[in-house]
């Protein structure tokens, strides 16, 4: 029995090529066509009985009092509504109607066909007899024994068909009992249903739902499979739970065929009073690989916003350090070395901020001694403030108290603890032209310190400090772009204050680039007062495209000249910094055309060696099908920078091979130790009603005490998504989005679905 | 040479008053806001709007240690902006800015290379107020009128 899928308004590709532009839908390229039906799919359909009727037919019987017939080419049709048949018999006051031969019934984005129906035309309820049927919202299409629909609109097909793929190409449909899709809750239920692939029976499943829109319904979620050589297969199956407008949960029963069985939980809350939050956690019982020991997660985020203030809390904790790289879903983490523990207060005033914060950390990283672990504040009091720039006069105040504290057990040096005070007033005059810009500031910082156990070891600094930052714009108009010259001076002037006693609790040095030159400290933290005599000198130029104002290139180059030695350094035990100039720091952006950009950065010492150097290159056509990015990063190890020696490239990129063929890469290699520390290939094949990805991934994990043959993981995953069905997912994407400049511009749906 | 000193910032005069719509708890509001009127546009009324239609701050590991740790960070900033007409007609579509920053982590001072970070998202602020402000200067209401 074959379908007039004409008459359901498939069209291919080369009919709809020669159809007006405004009238060609858009559809995936992987399709061969796409459904067009007569009522499109964004017309709004009023109720009923608000819109005028009309009828059509080669004959015609108007009974007022009883049953009217029309006979021949009878079209009935309403504003969103339409039905076509040979004949048909209405009933009295034409609400009901029995319709016969070629019925063709349509609606927006919906277009069934049949034999025999009988049409409700006032609720809508409707019953057609060996019918088919198709719905644009799904890009779906089917046939069925029987298409009944209830005045909620809830579709129910009997001994019927069901596929997304284009009619002459079905590589899969579903054959089922009995199929419902109901559009009040966006979900579709099948039941005892066949999967047929190419026509050959493959999975029987007894009970199914699925989601036909985009809402958010209880149900089984995408399953996440991998393979690892470590752990073995990794199947997980979330079951997601609505359980409230404002409340839901999922669930998620995972397996690791080496390790064990394990469970996985999310519940996200929004509440009308105090704020929304989600709480995670995960448990895998007695890891068989792993000692037999447990393994936890579990974190807790939480925010409330009223108007001017905001409380938060970030906990996390975790059993173990190894657990992100063994079992961690994102793939991403298993970089990091530390689990935050934190809640925050803050409040925004008129012309001041305050914030209440206490905070600390779990260290993970089972290498780091304690005195290398980060110090808990507990609390920190924050209080900054600024007066509104109505003049040039500008003032700033910074003040804080905190309370910091840090356990030391494993003898790696002295316990330290104790709070600290500081408070920074600045005053500035801030005075710019379109010409250039002159801001001359004076300083003030008084940093205290109490620690904890001996009373009188208190230390105080009171220090001033002073700076100028001034530059100057010229241009150069040319017909296209307009080339800038902008020469920057900034002196900064800070006396030196004996600092070898005091602790460092937060402070570190800031990584050196061309924005550090116009920096009034070398440190970030809050622990050292810089003693600075010295001079920087800078240069910019910049092309700005006249058609749009945007800026096309931009290189910048300077140097710091210091008239002192930095005596002040982060331990008592580092050098004294003597060099009398930084060396060269240069930075170039630029975007070439729409699709390629790139820059790179440089840091040349004063004996003319590079210290630094990094380069960007990324190919990223407003098509967004394909992408390529380039990377190369340097380091020679500078210890009065505390910089360590470093030289690594990357590369990613997404390339279409065909159609339906594409191919996706990332490559990190380390030229120092000369080894792979991440590389993943993959292909995906994308048709019109099904995807499928292969990625392979080989990266070094770090464990402890382990071999180096042990630190190389692989990994295996699979993709395959039967589109508007099901599939089976794995966390590549997050991996991706995280390592691959532009990743989530050319797979935008693989953004976190948005919260509530 | 050529160059000579810029004699003034070329705002057009349809943008020297001009709304500023933007989500006041964004952080690019107050560097916005000061740029603009540092460049002498007039925030309270006007024919236009500058109006911010999205804001994205991503972070991403660009480097690893020989232990698999992060050893470089680079912070991807990305705003979309649009000007309209005070009745709310599109007159610039929207425009991307993306802009970067990378700093060198160090596992041993995690608290102090956090305080970095915020010092880089501040100033990723700054430089793409300097860029919005950069790019209203080319906008001609001539060709663009509402």
């Amino acid at each position: 029995e074959t379908v007039n899928y004409q008459r359901l308004g498939w069209l291919t590709q080369a009919e709809i090529g020669k159809l007006p532009l405004e009238q060609q839908p858009v559809y995936p390229k992987v399709c061969q066509g796409a459904w067009i039906t007569p009522i499109a799919s964004t017309v709004k359909a009023p109720t009923p009985d608000s819109t005028p009727v009309e009828a059509l037919a080669a004959w015609v019987y108007y009974n007022p009092e009883g049953e009217s017939k029309l006979n021949g080419n009878v079209r009935i049709s309403q504003q969103g509504r339409l039905i076509e048949a040979d004949n048909a018999e209405l009933s009295q006051g034409q609400n009901t109607g029995k319709f016969k031969g070629n019925i063709l019934l349509a609606e927006p984005g919906v277009v069934m066909t049949g034999e025999q129906a009988d049409i409700d035309l006032q609720s809508d309820i409707a019953r057609l007899e060996r019918a088919e049927f198709v719905a644009t919202f799904l890009n779906a299409h089917g046939r069925a024994d029987q298409i009944q629909r209830d005045s909620q609109g809830i579709v129910t097909i009997a001994a019927g068909e069901y596929s997304t793929c284009e009619p002459n190409d079905r590589v899969w449909y579903f054959s089922a009992h009995d199929l419902s899709l109901n559009p009040t809750t966006g979900r579709g239920t099948v039941k005892r249903a066949t999967l047929h692939v190419q026509d050959i029976p493959v999975i029987y499943v007894p009970y199914f739902n699925f989601p036909i829109d985009g809402r958010r319904m209880s149900g089984l979620l995408v399953p996440r499979f991998g393979t690892t050589n470590d752990g073995g297969f990794d199947f997980a199956q979330p079951i997601y739970w609505n359980i409230a407008p404002n409340y839901d949960a999922t669930f998620t029963p995972r397996i690791l065929s080496r390790r064990g069985l394990m469970a996985e939980s999310e519940f996200r809350y929004l509440t009308a009073t105090w704020g929304e939050g989600e709480v995670n956690g995960a448990f895998l019982p007695s890891d068989k690989l792993y000692e037999d020991l447990d393994r936890k997660r579990a974190t807790w985020r939480h925010r409330y916003r009223p108007a001017n203030w905001q409380l938060s809390s970030n906990v996390n904790y975790v059993s173990d350090g190894a657990y992100f790289t063994d079992l961690g879903t994102d793939l991403v983490q298993s970089n990091t070395t530390h689990q935050e523990r934190s809640a925050d207060f803050s409040y925004w005033g008129k012309y001041w901020t305050g914030l209440v914060r206490v905070q600390g950390y779990q260290t993970i990283d089972p290498l780091l001694q304690d005195i290398d672990k980060p110090y808990a504040r507990l609390p920190q009091l924050l209080v900054t403030a600024q007066l509104p720039n109505s003049s040039p006069i500008q003032t700033h105040l910074l003040s804080e108290l905190t309370h910091f504290q840090r356990s030391i057990t494993d003898n790696s040096g002295a316990e330290v603890n104790g709070l600290r005070w500081r408070i920074e007033p600045e005053l500035s005059y801030d005075l710019h032209k379109p010409w250039g810009f002159v801001t001359p500031k004076l300083g003030f910082k008084q940093l205290a310190y109490r620690l904890d156990g001996d009373m009188h070891n208190t230390s105080h600094i009171n220090a001033t400090h002073f700076s100028i930052d001034t530059g100057l714009v010229f241009e150069r108009p040319a017909k296209s772009f307009t080339q800038t010259l902008e020469p920057r001076l900034f002196y900064v002037f800070s006396p030196y204050h004996e600092q070898n006693d005091l602790p460092n609790f937060d402070t570190a040095s800031t990584t050196f680039s061309f924005a550090q030159l116009f920096r009034a400290s070398r440190f970030s933290g809050g622990d050292r007062v810089d003693d600075a005599n010295q001079i920087s000198l800078g240069l910019t130029s910049r092309r700005i495209d006249n058609e749009d104002g945007s800026e096309r290139l931009r290189i910048s180059l300077g140097e710091v000249f210091y008239f002192r030695d930095r005596k002040v350094q982060l331990n008592s035990s580092d050098p004294i910094a003597t060099a009398s100039t930084s060396g060269l720091a240069g930075e170039i952006n630029a975007q070439f055309n729409a699709s390629w950009s790139g820059s790179a950065d440089a840091l040349w010492t004063a004996d003319g060696n590079t210290s630094q150097f990094g380069l960007q290159l990324h190919y990223l056509p407003n098509t967004y099908e394909r992408l390529f990015n380039l990377g190369y990063s340097f380091r020679r190890e500078v210890q009065a920078l505390n910089q360590k020696a470093l030289r690594q490239t990357s590369l990613s990129f997404i390339q279409p091979l065909s159609l339906h063929w594409q191919m996706l890469g990332l490559w990190q290699y380390d030229l120092l130790n000369k080894e792979t520390p991440d590389s993943l290939l993959g292909v995906t094949y994308d048709a019109c009603c099904w995807q499928v990805s292969f990625y392979r991934r080989q990266f070094l994990a770090d464990v402890d005490n382990t071999s180096a043959a042990e630190r190389k993981r692989s990994a295996f995953f699979i993709e395959l998504k039967l589109k508007g069905l099901a599939g089976l997912s794995s966390g590549v994407n997050d991996l991706l989005a995280n390592r691959v400049f532009g990743y989530q511009l050319i797979k935008p749906d693989t953004k976190n679905n948005s919260r509530f | 040479c050529g160059y000579q000193l810029r004699g003034s910032y070329h705002i057009p005069p349809a943008l020297q008053q001009l709304q500023l719509r933007l989500n006041t708890s964004s952080n690019l509001a107050m560097p916005l806001r000061n740029t603009l009127i540092q460049s002498g546009i007039d925030l309270d009324e006007g024919n236009y709007a500058l109006e911010i239609v999205s804001e994205e701050l991503n972070k991403q590991t660009t480097s690893t240690d020989s232990r698999a740790k992060a050893a470089e960070y680079t912070l991807y900033y990305q705003v979309e902006y649009q000007l309209k007409s005070i009745d709310n007609k599109t007159v610039l579509p929207v425009k991307r800015l993306l802009l970067r920053r990378s700093y060198q982590y160090d596992t041993t001072a995690i608290v102090g290379k956090g305080a970095e970070e915020e010092l880089l998202i501040r100033e990723l602020y700054q430089d793409a107020a300097h860029q919005i402000v950069q790019q209203l200067r080319a906008f001609n209401t001539d060709t663009r009128a509402p």
